[in-house]
């Protein structure tokens, strides 16, 4: 019988905030993929928190445990889940929650965060974060499902806005009114993903400054930016694709800018996905986000004194 | 050979293993690893698959029928269980 | 089946739609003004099948640099359409391919290619079974030599065995680096492949017949001395490689009224 290795957590599970000469700055990570695992074991002060897809996890042994292991000594962890269909038609998957909840109660993450998406139906898994119309029944069907999940797992979790490619006629409601009553009902925290926010904005012809004015901020528990690919519609205007595989854009960045000082300490993390940097490019885009959010805080407090 | 002579060849044989073989790379202590994979036997290589990104590659929808192999199947040579040696074939055999 | 325009978009019509791509798109759904809702639902379409196809590259590379890049996408689309995942853990997702390898009638000339996907669908369990540590030598080397041929062993959890009439360890080799390809000589007889994870590394060996069934049989349970006529002389030699192989990780000798019981001699 193998021996079961029990991690002790000598780090603390929650991401500090870093003093910076012009004040706190938030704590960022990065989305940890395999190709990194050495160069982050190398150098984990570079980063405040790591974040990975418990499903790619959910294995009995090998290199993913050895190195999730070991970098869990170091750093605290988020776990940003991709499989539980939450705004489906279908029940979450009682034994994929069960195995969740294993692996939650090993390496004890920081958030467990979800989607406002659906990506099962009926026995099959589409590999995609799919969108749903925004009614009544379909806010009280997810927080039935969040409010499920929040029970199995034994913790709140946190959703996220999704990229949006396609919009419902049916739809009743903005999705922030969507986002914020289901935080109401479920309990749940929300995750703002900003380059989501702005692939959804420019993709249904909507506002992106409007939406995040409209996002209910005071239940914004986590932050994530990353990079999407410009295209082009048919009609020659623009559309964003969500491919986690490149810097953040500008807009993203202004965005995130003038949000931060209302979000002062709330972890920021950079996904990246596809076309992987090395691992120090990818250290500094998240030092950049810490940095800017420190920066922009820091000149909030000064025109608020001024 | 009865059988206690023969258990003790095979306590012989298995001290003499004990003596001539190495101790396997463990789990534990990551650096035994450095250096000794072979190309493509990197311990990266499951990556799971589960992704929250989409993409913008347009590469699906193939048709199939109209394909033959176009890798190195030409190059890899198989003896058939039947005996026979033969190439993998650019072109479909007729069977 | 083409969703109809009654049918609710979401998420019945919406699902339908992803799963065959010709079909018609869901009503009532829309993007920005002036763009076909068509075009749009072609995204969720590509990041379905890119991403599963992108899964399956990763896990099958030998078979895909057999196949080259175009046919290989060609076969993976196939698949993805006919065996979508069933849930939601990628790990997972492959099982089923080398059978539908085996089946895929444009490369079905190419027997081998269904023993090479099993290789490497094997080494992708090989590298997420459990972990397990060394057998612990000193201890072994301490028992007294009249109970040594009454050991039974524990092996590593990552241990498998496949039996080819293919060299399927031989081309697995020669293509599995594609900066130093090889060409796989003619001749080659088939081959057993020994896959096991003693650390992170899964390693793949060639072995001969008669020590893959001594393995199978420590593995069924059998006592060693009941295995040994299995590989005769070659038993030092064996034993040795089952250890710096790392697949020995425990041993308990068998009591002796078990012992009794199985040989009445």
């Amino acid at each position: 019988m193998a021996p079961r290795r029990i991690p002790s957590l000598s780090t603390s599970a929650v991401p500090a905030s870093r003093p910076t000469p012009a004040g706190l700055s938030p704590p960022a990570g990065v989305g940890l993929r395999p190709p990194h695992f050495r160069a982050a074991l190398a150098e984990p002060g570079a980063v405040d928190f790591l974040e990975v897809h418990p499903e790619n996890y959910l294995c009995d042994g090998g290199p993913q445990h050895h190195f999730l292991t070991a970098l869990r000594q170091d750093l605290p962890l988020s776990f940003h889940g991709v499989g539980l269909s939450l705004g489906g038609a279908d029940r979450p998957d009682r034994r994929h929650l069960a195995r969740l909840r294993q692996l939650v109660d090993r390496y004890q993450p920081f958030h467990f965060s979800e989607h406002l998406a659906w990506s099962s139906h009926g026995g099959t898994y589409f590999n995609d974060l799919l969108p749903l119309p925004y009614t009544q029944a379909n806010l009280a069907r997810m927080s039935a499902h969040v409010a499920e999940t929040q029970d199995c797992l034994g913790r709140q979790i946190l959703i996220e806005n999704p990229s949006l490619y396609l919009t419902f006629a049916e739809s009743e409601m903005s999705e922030a009114e969507f986002l914020a009553e289901l935080s109401r009902r479920s309990g749940c925290r929300l995750l703002l993903d900003i380059n989501n926010l702005y692939v959804s904005a420019i993709n249904a012809g909507w506002d992106s400054w409007a939406m995040l004015a409209e996002f209910p901020q005071d239940a914004v528990a986590q932050i994530h930016l990353a990079g999407h690919d410009h295209c082009r519609d048919a009609d020659g205007g623009s559309l964003l694709i969500d491919t986690h595989g490149m810097p953040v854009a500008d807009p993203v960045w202004d965005l995130f800018a003038a949000i931060a000082p209302r979000l002062a300490g709330v972890p920021v993390l950079i996904e990246w996905d596809q076309d992987l940097p090395d691992w120090p490019r990818l250290v500094s885009e998240a030092s950049l986000a810490r940095q800017l959010a420190g920066n922009a805080l820091a000149e909030a407090r000064h025109v608020a004194i001024a | 050979m009865n059988r206690r002579t023969a258990g003790l060849t095979i306590a012989g044989s298995l001290l003499s293993a004990l003596a001539l073989s190495a101790v396997p790379a463990a789990a534990e202590g990551t650096e035994k690893c450095y250096g000794i994979s072979l190309a493509g036997q990197n311990d990266c290589a499951s990556t799971g698959g589960n992704s929250c990104a989409g993409t913008s590659k347009v590469d699906f929808d193939k048709q199939a029928w109209k394909l033959v192999p176009a890798g190195t199947c030409e190059t890899t040579m198989v003896t058939l269980p039947d005996g026979s040696t033969r190439p993998g074939s650019l072109a479909p055999i007729e069977s | 089946m083409s969703p109809s325009p009654e049918q609710a978009a979401f998420p019945e019509a919406f699902a339908a739609a992803l799963r065959e791509p010709r079909s018609a798109i869901p009503a009532r759904l829309a993007a920005r003004p002036g763009v076909d809702p068509a075009v749009r639902f072609a995204i969720y379409r590509n990041n379905m099948a890119a991403g599963l196809g992108r899964v399956l590259a990763d896990r099958f590379p030998v078979l895909r640099r057999l196949l080259g890049a175009d046919f290989f996408a060609a076969l993976t689309d196939a698949f993805i359409r006919q065996h979508p995942p069933a849930g939601p853990v990628l790990l997972e997702y492959g099982a089923l391919f080398p059978n539908f390898v085996e089946r895929f009638p444009p490369s079905q000339h190419l027997a081998y290619l269904a023993d090479v996907a099993r290789l490497e669908w094997l080494r992708h369990c090989a590298l997420l079974a459990a972990d397990a540590a060394p057998i612990d030598r000193a201890a072994l080397a301490a028992q007294p030599p009249d109970v040594m041929a009454r050991l039974r062993f524990t092996l590593h959890p990552s241990l498998a065995i496949l039996r080819s009439p293919f060299p399927i360890v031989s081309i697995w080799r020669a293509n599995i680096d594609p900066a130093n390809p090889a060409v796989v000589p003619a001749g080659l007889p088939g081959e057993n492949a020994l896959l096991v994870r003693p650390g992170l590394v899964a390693e793949i060996h060639a072995v001969p017949a008669s020590r893959a069934d001594f393995v199978e049989r420590l593995q069924a349970g059998v006592a060693l001395g009941d295995a040994t006529n299995l590989v005769g002389a070659d038993l030092t030699a064996a034993l040795a490689f089952l250890l710096s192989a790392g697949i020995l990780t425990g041993f308990f000798p068998v009591s002796d009224d078990a012992a009794r019981r199985s040989d009445p001699a």
